[in-house]
């Protein structure tokens, strides 16, 4: 199904080459997670002399853990808003680092960290933009997914209809999570245009990648979902791991759950690489007509290629 | 004109000559004759005082959901007085929007739709009394819990001279019942269709007045004792389930039937129909005889009919040996098309809930049916006012239910035994009560509770866990023959709360007012909490102390134990020395601290509040101890799942990015 042979491989080959970008963002929702944590942890510290913290430490026990979590003095979830806020603060920075990304992922050479960051702030207000325009396209699906969600509800209400309203809970919500990947691959590949073609109109450079997308569907949703899939099945392996490992033994569980936060921000970064190749093959692909060769500026690692001929929109 | 007032003066004649011979019309119909040998019981003769008979002749279309029916009322006077006005309850009109329960339920949930196919009626088409006439005129309908004068739920009828002591009056009423989608308990789903509270009855004297409340968005039943005979005519291929035995099925030419049940020293009557009920029965063999267990699930649930099975027969073993005998000839257990309709208790019926996925690790299947079929001893047969004294039934019930599941499935695992995760059921009900611990009393009226939560946490959660830390005061053992004790004296009666009280004070030997005054009376809070534990050497003023050895350096040791909350309960504060003895100090907890000290040549361990941990109804089980060793496993577990579930939430936002 795929037009571009070795596509994931060489994908993946960019993904380790520039690992410390994997690092880095891991690194970074480590901190990020623990400073979350710290309103809890002040909470926690009460437990630390008290003989019944021993049911959540040998065991897991649910009940031992919602009497603490909710009692007026804890209000252990009190704390929620702290790791909220800061997840917020976590996807505004990754939406300022995807500029930097995709220009490492684009450029044939390692950046340095100020080149990276110049990059980063360079797209920063384009992918905004296009951010902006994104929301518009997601909110009628979101609002679908609420309306199978309640009518599935419903119907999951009455027992002769049970089994209809499951199975439309999972192939609605199914059909909703395919939708919400074919507008996050459409996004993407207006992200890695806003790159590589130095676009400045969100909205047309929307337009084009939906042409662009639509024209190659395909190709491109079986490379997305491929790489999707095989994170899912990391992720529910990591979760299997850590049902089966024994509760005393928390720092190889939190260990293992790490591993497969991990692997989440890899397969995402994955995605990108590979999106970033099947644009640049298919731009070198259309660049390698002998007469437009010499046209072609030498690239400045933080401009982008001048866009293939026909293509030309700003 | 003046023949009809000689034939109505006959009757009223013939009337009066009745009752004073006490040989009434109604004293001879079969459900109130105590000669009659039960037909639906195990028992040779009535097993309670049969105030009232219903006979009633209803059909039923499954098309239009409508209901039109005769009852004949047989009332017998036991008030010790005349009576002339009787109140009726006529329930399906809660399910209007200007009724009573739409607007509490409106109340505690602002989002609540209403929708006209959730409508639901039962129009009084004719009252007659036996001996006096028609009286429909006199119906009036009345609001005595709180004056809305568009609830039409209760309505009363007074009648032109009283039905004296001990003297029967019979009531003949026509009605037609429109049935709606479900809301709560009863109507129709698709081919479902549960009848609850569906004909006009009468309601209760007791303690001197006429107890008839109105239908509550948080409240249940209350009524008689008597005896069933309904006729029920529906369809040929409804597969029905109805309170007590069906003892006839006729098939009529129209394409219906007609099948008949009786249902003895019950005090309510339910029904379900559904086209495509699947069958499953089974027997339980009690003390007093077999019984058949009727099940009727939902042809998507048949993977779970024989959990149902073996779930009621555990259930009903352990009740038979703690509390009592089932006395029934017949439980049937409903699969409900519709979970709105499930988690409900009729005498002789209830409804579960499960779905075709659940696990056999999530125990809140079992938890349903263990409570529902529970309600057969504390509602179906020890009747209490279940508007007035919500936790007679549900709290009793809530704290059988944990006993049952407990025995069943282990203490720690009764509610929860899966992928790891494990809760006791008494866990999950004291959790509950700790959601709104001090807003109202268990002795509350239901409908006059703060809030529905508060009702639900303190009706089931709270008497529960109260039930549970009796056990702490006058044993386990104790408490099991209190309420064994309780239920052979008071079934098929409607005891007060007092009752109950007195009876576990009977049986324990022990003035429980101390605690019953607190825990059931009041709503104050337990909470215990060892403030510090230290040890500190008895030399420490020295300049240079000798070098600190295990078993020969003297320390002063020092609990402080305070009582942070209201609730006074004596206690048991235990004491580990490290090197191995252990001190148990008992305190009344009267005062507001107290504070225990040691010289020995070892050093506090630990101090731990109710070591067996049996005091569920202290708030904060984590101040009970404090050891001296620090452990933080339990924190950086938690830490570290916290982190993890964060990390989560922002790479699912950075999705978006």
């Amino acid at each position: 199904m795929s037009d571009q042979p070795g596509l994931l491989w060489e994908g993946f080959r960019r993904v380790w080459h520039y690992q410390r970008v994997l690092w880095f963002i891991f690194f970074i929702s480590l901190v990020l997670g623990h400073l979350g944590t710290s309103p809890v942890v002040h909470k926690l510290d009460r437990m630390d002399h008290r003989l019944q913290a021993k049911r959540l430490s040998d065991t897991f026990d649910l009940g031992t853990f919602s009497s603490f979590s909710s009692d007026p003095e804890i209000k252990l979830f009190d704390a929620a808003g702290t790791s909220i806020s800061i997840s917020l603060v976590f996807f505004i920075g990754m939406l300022f680092l995807t500029g930097g990304i995709l220009e490492a992922y684009r450029s044939a050479r390692k950046l340095t960290a100020r080149e990276f960051f110049e990059a980063s702030g360079a797209y920063f207000w384009r992918l905004v933009r296009l951010l902006a325009v994104m929301g518009f396209v997601l909110t009628p699906a979101l609002m679908l997914a609420g309306a199978i969600r309640e009518q599935a509800g419903e119907l999951m209400g009455s027992a002769a209809e049970e089994k209809a309203g499951f199975g439309l809970l999972v192939i609605g919500l199914g059909f909703v999570g395919l939708l919400l990947m074919c507008i996050r691959l459409w996004f993407d590949m207006a992200q890695v245009r806003a790159v590589v073609e130095e676009e400045s109109g969100m909205l047309r450079n929307a337009l084009d990648a939906l042409k662009l997308v639509s024209a190659n569907f395909i190709s491109l949703f079986w490379m997305y979902f491929r790489i999707s899939f095989f994170g899912w099945l990391v992720f529910a392996a990591g979760l299997y791991i850590w049902a089966k490992m024994p509760p005393a033994r928390y720092t190889w569980t939190w260990l293992v759950l790490e591993v497969a936060i991990l692997f989440g921000f890899a397969v995402r970064l994955w995605q990108r690489a590979c999106e970033m190749i099947w644009y640049q093959r298919r731009y070198l692909a259309t660049l390698a007509v002998p007469v437009q060769a010499p046209l072609v500026p030498v690239p400045n690692p933080l401009l982008t290629i001048a866009p293939p001929p026909g293509e030309q929109t700003s | 004109m003046r023949l009809i007032w000689n034939v109505a003066g006959l009757a009223i004649l013939l009337g009066l000559l009745q009752i004073a011979n006490g040989e009434s019309s109604s004293s001879r119909a079969e459900g109130m004759s105590t000669a009659v040998r039960p037909i639906a019981t195990l028992a040779d003769q009535p097993l309670s005082e049969r105030v009232v008979a219903y006979q009633i002749d209803a059909r039923f279309d499954p098309a239009k959901h409508t209901l039109d029916a005769t009852e004949v009322l047989t009332y017998r006077n036991p008030t010790g007085r005349p009576q002339d006005t009787f109140p009726f309850h006529l329930y399906l009109n809660a399910f209007q929007p200007q009724s009573t329960f739409v607007r509490e339920g409106h109340r505690e949930h602002r989002d609540l739709q209403w929708e006209e196919k959730y409508r639901a009626s039962a129009d009084i088409k004719s009252l007659e009394v036996v001996g006096i006439g028609d009286l429909t005129a006199k119906i009036k309908f009345i609001s005595p819990d709180d004056g809305n004068p568009d609830d039409r739920t209760v309505f009363q009828v007074t009648l032109p001279r009283p039905v004296g002591p001990n003297e029967s009056v019979q009531f003949k009423i026509v009605f037609h019942d429109q049935f709606g989608q479900i809301v709560a308990r009863t109507g129709y789903r698709n081919h479902f269709m549960m009848g609850a509270q569906w004909f006009p009855k009468v309601g209760v004297w007791w303690q001197g007045a006429w107890n008839c409340h109105q239908f509550h968005s948080d409240t249940e039943f209350f009524a008689d004792f008597g005896a069933y005979d309904v006729k029920l005519t529906l369809p040929q291929n409804e597969v029905v389930g109805a309170s007590g035995i069906e003892i006839s099925e006729i098939k009529n030419n129209d394409g219906t039937k007609t099948l008949t049940f009786r249902g003895e020293d019950i005090h309510d009557f339910a029904w379900t129909a559904q086209p495509d009920f699947q069958v499953v029965e089974g027997e339980f063999n009690g003390s007093m005889g077999g019984v058949k267990i009727r099940v009727l699930m939902q042809p998507g649930h048949m993977n779970q009919a024989d959990r149902h099975l073996r779930i009621v027969r555990e259930t009903m073993k352990r009740f038979d040996d703690w509390y009592g005998p089932y006395p029934y000839k017949q439980i049937t257990v409903v699969d409900p098309g519709d979970f709105r309709a499930g988690g409900m208790e009729y005498p002789t019926l209830f409804t579960g809930d499960v779905t075709w996925w659940a696990p056999a690790g999530l125990h809140l299947f079992e938890q349903v049916v263990v409570h529902e079929f529970g309600h057969q001893y504390w509602y179906g047969m020890v009747a209490t006012n279940e508007f007035e004294n919500a936790w007679l039934d549900e709290g009793i019930n809530s704290y059988t239910e944990c006993k049952i599941l407990d025995d069943i499935f282990g203490r720690e695992k009764s509610g929860l035994d899966l992928w790891g995760l494990t809760e006791g059921d008494s866990a999950q009900q004291r959790n509950s009560y700790l959601g709104t611990p001090d807003f109202d009393p268990m002795t509350r009226f239901a409908y006059q509770f703060a809030t529905g939560a508060s009702y639900g946490d303190v009706t089931y959660g709270k008497s529960a866990t109260v039930l549970y830390t009796l056990e702490k005061v006058i044993g386990e053992a104790t408490l099991r023959r209190a309420l064994r004790t309780y239920f052979m004296r008071y079934r098929f009666m409607h005891p007060t709360q007092e009752d109950f009280l007195k009876t576990v004070e009977e049986a324990s030997g022990q003035n429980l007012r101390w605690y019953f005054d607190q825990a059931v009376y009041g709503t104050n809070i337990l909470d215990y909490e060892i403030s510090s534990a230290r040890s500190d050497r008895l030399d420490w003023y020295l300049e240079k102390p000798p070098e600190e050895k295990k078993g020969s350096t003297s320390y002063r040791t020092e609990i402080l134990v305070h009582r942070k909350g209201d609730f006074i309960f004596p206690v048991e504060v235990q004491i580990k020395f490290d090197n191995g003895e252990s001190v148990i100090e008992h305190w009344d907890g009267k005062d507001r601290w107290v504070r225990y000290a040691y010289e020995k040549k070892a050093k506090v361990v630990s101090a731990e509040l109710d070591p067996e941990h049996s005091l569920l109804v202290d708030r904060n089980f984590f101040n009970n101890s404090y050891a001296d060793q620090e452990d933080t496993r339990a924190r950086w577990k938690i830490v570290n799942y916290w982190t993890w579930c964060t990390q989560l939430l922002m790479q699912c936002l950075s999705w978006l990015a």
